[in-house]
């Protein structure tokens, strides 16, 4: 026979398997004649096809095999669930821990999935956002050892890479003020940090909803200000907001031109209010900020929008040129780089400066998904051990079954059932757990999940999946080890322990308490380092000091209200100043004697009564005098600039600003104080100045007395002197306590981790154990009645868990090390790993450990030996 | 019982199985139908019917006649039984009544 003439093999070997043996040979012979007759009469191909849709024809449970055993495959599934039944409610101690542990597993698990692919969300349904990146850089100085990257670009780059690159579509500019700005229409004054100014094509280049307004001239024209609608409804009220006039920015009147949709939940950008860039360009706006429209000044971010088929990082390689013709004096020290829009939120957190918007944490999202990993594997390792160990009393059921005729293939089938019906009943109580949770579990984030983020396609997903894997890779190894016993050793009465011998037991339990250690450790270094972030002192007194944010409309009586506010008793002093912890001092370069290149400095603005309201003390020479201005064209500097200089004595030494201007003599030296986050900021080297025109903040420093009254006469005093800007104040440890956020989120939710692995490895243990004591009773008997004392017995049992847990020491110990030192790394100040951490870590462990076996085994030594060994 | 009836494309293929007398199996019954009614029925649904008369009991099978194009296999020929036979009769029967008891004035253009 030819051989093209072959029907498709697959489909007849499908079909051979499938159907009835009896119909088979007729069905197979029509098949081929038909087949035959169509490589006739309609060609080889067509005939194959027609072939494989006949034959699919017959996938009918008309024509399937007839299963002999069919008819009481019902019954034996029943009995099946009957015995779990009956087994759970015999051993309801292990069920209710394998149940324990899994529904942790998978509520951490569900939590986690549902958090990472809510962060992922982020900024990825804007249309274009696979060719939308976002400016940022490198910034390198060699001399000041600065390396770090930085979203800040200047005002003129992206207009710049637009006009010169082709490849570069739109670029898009944007401005988060720093500070809150006060909106007023008529009586009402709302203050908000959520003001952007924004390019003309704003509405175009990023999809947010205008609702009121022409979306493409909204911010053309200078003094525009477009607001969301919640906002606009908070300022108005029910009045039409269009064309109205509102006093924004600098005190000044602004245009209401349009009115947009609030940014949606997953949009880094947040803003209430935009105003037009227009009105920032000197000689055409009101505010004419030349910064924001030329090369030097930083602070403003960039998008751009690239053509469908430019490359990014070819595009990247030519800005060093653009910034050679342009900006010739940074481009040795600027590296100009793009970030894709959609990576920006999760992985923009090592990039600084990014104010102004929400952003995510990468690292946190990689360290989430896999302690839940971890919790998973602890769990799953229980389930393997404790199901393990039943085989001693599962066997007389399983040769039972098998002298019954059960085959290897359905007794395997009960017991991935048994894993299948826990799986089950854990995933309905972890997805009830989670949801009735979620607000703690917001809580412990920082993050605003919504219980709909729980109620989408890959939450059913995720569940069906754990089911199923869990079933699976957790019940696979069990279930092939309880039905493997042979029918002749079942039934005799002896035999020792089924199937598995002690080791591979021995390695799941030594890797569950590596991970258990692991997590212990990590938390504790965590616990270490955000306690010495909150203790590490910062060079000044920030207990009891209150930082106003004084606005213009206060500054101008500004005599007035430290006076009213001394008045107290509580209060101890006051300062006013241009720059405070975290705002208002600005970085520049200067030209300090006897050094030849510009040097890097932070410059902070301060009164004379800055260093007595603040706590700080003059460790050489003196500050500057109260109630005279005599210093003004002094300076004091702190240690870390003495310290950079090398300078023996420094009093006396002079500081140029620029290279032909006054050089300013140093009358004092400071300790070094913080002014910014321990974690990602160093002390520079500072320059104070005596500047007594800027009013930006006032520092009230509190006594001893009733804070409560004293808070009560600052907001009186205020709102005596404020008309329309709204009392804003915090404190500086609060300030400081904020700063490290994220540290703690980490913190809480290892420590979550952590407890959550040690309480599944206790229980895990526990199960274990007892079921150990359980085969081991008679031996115990015997051993006591022979006169064994109980420290005997107690040592015979704890001694492999104790090899164990230094095994899994051993392994988790190292490793820890490395990673959570690499998580240290990080931070700009951080505390020293010692040893403590890791004894802690093992220490616990082994101590719970000991405790749970010779607690059991205690119990079971003391039993009556007559009661345990009459059964025989 | 349901079985007594006969669907009508159980009609069809007793018929036709009938007709084919000593040839009736799958292939040829498809065909046989094809030719007079003009209808195009697959060939599993033929065997699925086939299978369910023989289930009723209105046809008896075997397997005889082997050819090359049916690659050496047999063919699973079918007759009508005794009750096919009976359950064809009634069919006509039910069907004749009504037709004598259609006045002609109903029919009439």
């Amino acid at each position: 026979m030819k051989k093209e003439l072959q029907p498709p093999r697959w489909i007849y070997n499908i079909l051979e398997r499938f159907c009835d043996p009896y119909l088979w040979e007729g069905i197979s012979g029509d098949l081929y004649e038909s087949f035959l007759e169509n490589v006739e009469t309609k060609g080889k191909w067509k005939a194959q096809l027609m072939y494989i849709f006949q034959s699919l024809g017959f996938l009918k449970m008309k024509f399937k095999k007839k299963e002999k055993r069919l008819s009481n495959m019902k019954s034996i599934w029943f009995n099946y669930f009957r015995t779990t039944l009956r087994s759970i409610k015999k051993q309801k101690a292990l069920f209710g821990i394998n149940l324990i542990g899994l529904i942790m597993a998978i509520s951490c698990s569900l939590f986690a999935l549902v958090y990472i692919n809510d962060e992922l969300q982020f900024d990825t349904e804007q249309s274009d956002a696979d060719r939308t990146y976002r400016l940022y850089k490198r910034y390198i100085n060699v001399p000041e050892e600065v390396d770090h990257l930085t979203f800040e670009t200047s005002g003129l780059m992206g207009p710049t890479m637009q006009e010169e690159y082709p490849e570069v579509e739109e670029s898009m500019r944007i401005c988060p003020w720093w500070h809150q700005v006060i909106i007023s229409y008529e009586q009402t004054n709302i203050s908000t940090d959520k003001i952007y100014f924004a390019d003309s094509t704003f509405f175009e280049f990023f999809d947010y909803e205008v609702v009121q307004g022409n979306a493409a001239t909204i911010l053309t024209a200078p003094s525009s200000i477009a607001l969301s609608e919640s906002f606009a409804k908070r300022l108005f009220g029910d009045e039409d907001p269009m064309g109205k006039m509102v006093v924004g920015f600098d005190d000044l009147d602004y245009q209401v031109t349009g009115i947009f949709k609030d940014p949606p939940r997953h949009s880094s950008l947040q803003f209430n209010a935009l105003i037009s860039w227009s009105t920032t360009v000197p000689g055409v706006g009101q505010l004419g900020f030349r910064w924001m429209n030329n090369w030097l000044a930083q602070g403003i971010f960039t998008f751009v929008k690239l053509a469908e088929d430019a490359d990014p990082v070819v595009l990247t390689e030519k800005l060093p040129e653009m910034m050679n013709r342009h900006f010739t004096e940074r481009a040795d020290q600027y590296f100009l780089k793009l970030m894709p829009l959609g990576r920006m939120y999760l992985h923009g957190e090592k990039v600084r400066a990014n104010r102004g918007m929400k952003s995510g944490s990468i690292t946190f999202v990689y360290m989430l998904g896999f302690s839940a990993f971890l919790i998973f594997l602890i769990a799953g390792v229980n389930y393997v051990n404790i199901s393990l160990s039943r085989a001693t009393q599962t066997r007389t059921e399983v040769g039972i079954r098998k002298v019954m005729g059960s085959s290897r293939k359905q007794l395997m089938g009960r017991f991935i059932s048994e894993t299948f019906f826990s799986t089950i009943t854990a995933s309905i109580f972890s997805l009830l757990i989670v949801v009735l949770l979620l607000p703690t579990a917001n809580m412990l984030s920082g993050k605003e999940l919504p219980i709909a983020a729980f109620f989408q396609p890959i939450t059913l997903l995720a569940l069906v999946g754990f089911v199923l894997g869990v079933s699976l890779f957790v019940g696979l190894y069990p279930a092939l080890v309880l039905s493997s016993p042979p029918v002749s050793t079942i039934l005799k009465s002896s035999g020792g322990v089924v199937g598995t011998t002690g080791w591979f037991r021995k390695v799941l339990l030594t890797l569950q308490y590596a991970i258990s250690i692991f997590l212990i450790i990590c938390t504790a270094v965590v616990i270490r380092q955000t306690d010495f972030l909150d203790n590490k002192p910062l060079g000044f007194d920030k207990e009891q000091v209150l930082i106003l944010d004084v606005d213009n409309e206060v500054a101008d009586k500004i005599d007035v209200l430290e006076n009213s506010l001394l008045s107290h008793p509580n209060i101890l002093s006051v300062s006013t100043t241009r720059s405070t912890i975290g705002d208002g001092s600005y970085s520049t370069t200067v030209f300090p004697e006897g050094y030849t290149d510009e040097l890097g400095t932070r410059v902070f603005g301060v009164d004379q009564e800055f260093f007595e309201t603040y706590g700080i003390q003059a460790i050489a020479g003196r500050t500057f005098l109260k109630g005279s201005s005599a210093d003004s064209a002094n300076i004091v500097v702190n240690r870390a600039m003495v310290e950079f200089m090398g300078w023996d004595d420094p009093i006396g030494k002079h500081i140029r600003f620029a290279p032909e201007s006054t050089p300013l003599p140093i009358i004092g030296v400071i300790n070094d104080f913080h002014i910014h986050s321990l974690a990602t900021e160093e002390i520079e080297p500072m320059i104070l100045y005596l500047d007594l025109s800027n009013q930006w903040f006032t520092a009230v420093r509190i006594g001893n007395g009733n804070l409560q009254g004293t808070m009560d006469h600052v907001q009186d005093t205020w709102d005596e002197l404020a008309e329309r800007t709204p009392f804003n104040a915090f404190f500086a440890d609060d300030w400081f306590d904020e700063q490290y956020n994220k540290e703690r989120k980490l913190l809480k939710i290892s420590s979550l981790y952590s407890m959550i692995s040690i309480i599944l490895c206790g229980l895990g243990l526990f199960g274990l154990t007892a079921l150990l004591l359980q085969q081991r009773t008679k031996e115990i008997s015997i051993r006591k009645v022979l006169g064994a004392p109980l420290s005997s017995i107690l040592s015979m049992m704890n001694r492999q868990f104790i090899i164990i847990i230094l095994i899994s020491f051993a392994l988790a110990a190292p490793l820890s090390y490395y990673l959570i030192s690499g998580w240290l790394d990080q931070f700009a100040y951080k505390t020293t790993l010692n040893g403590l951490p890791f004894i802690l870590a093992g220490g616990l462990t082994l101590l719970l450990s000991i405790l749970i076996v010779s607690g059991l085994s205690i119990r079971s030594a003391n039993a009556n030996p007559a009661e345990n060994l009459n059964t025989e | 019982m349901k079985g007594t009836n006969l669907g009508e494309l159980e009609e069809l293929i007793l018929l036709a199985t009938a007709t084919l007398y000593d040839n009736a199996y799958g292939i040829a019954i498809q065909k046989e139908i094809k030719a007079k009614c003009n209808r195009s029925i697959s060939i599993s649904t033929v065997h699925a019917v086939l299978a369910r008369l023989e289930q009723k009991g209105f046809m008896d099978s075997r397997y005889d006649g082997q050819t090359p194009e049916r690659g050496g296999r047999r063919k699973h020929l079918f007759r009508v039984s005794k009750s096919g036979q009976k359950a064809l009769h009634q069919s006509k029967e039910q069907r004749d009544s009504f037709w004598q008891g259609i006045p002609k004035i109903a029919f009439d253009k």
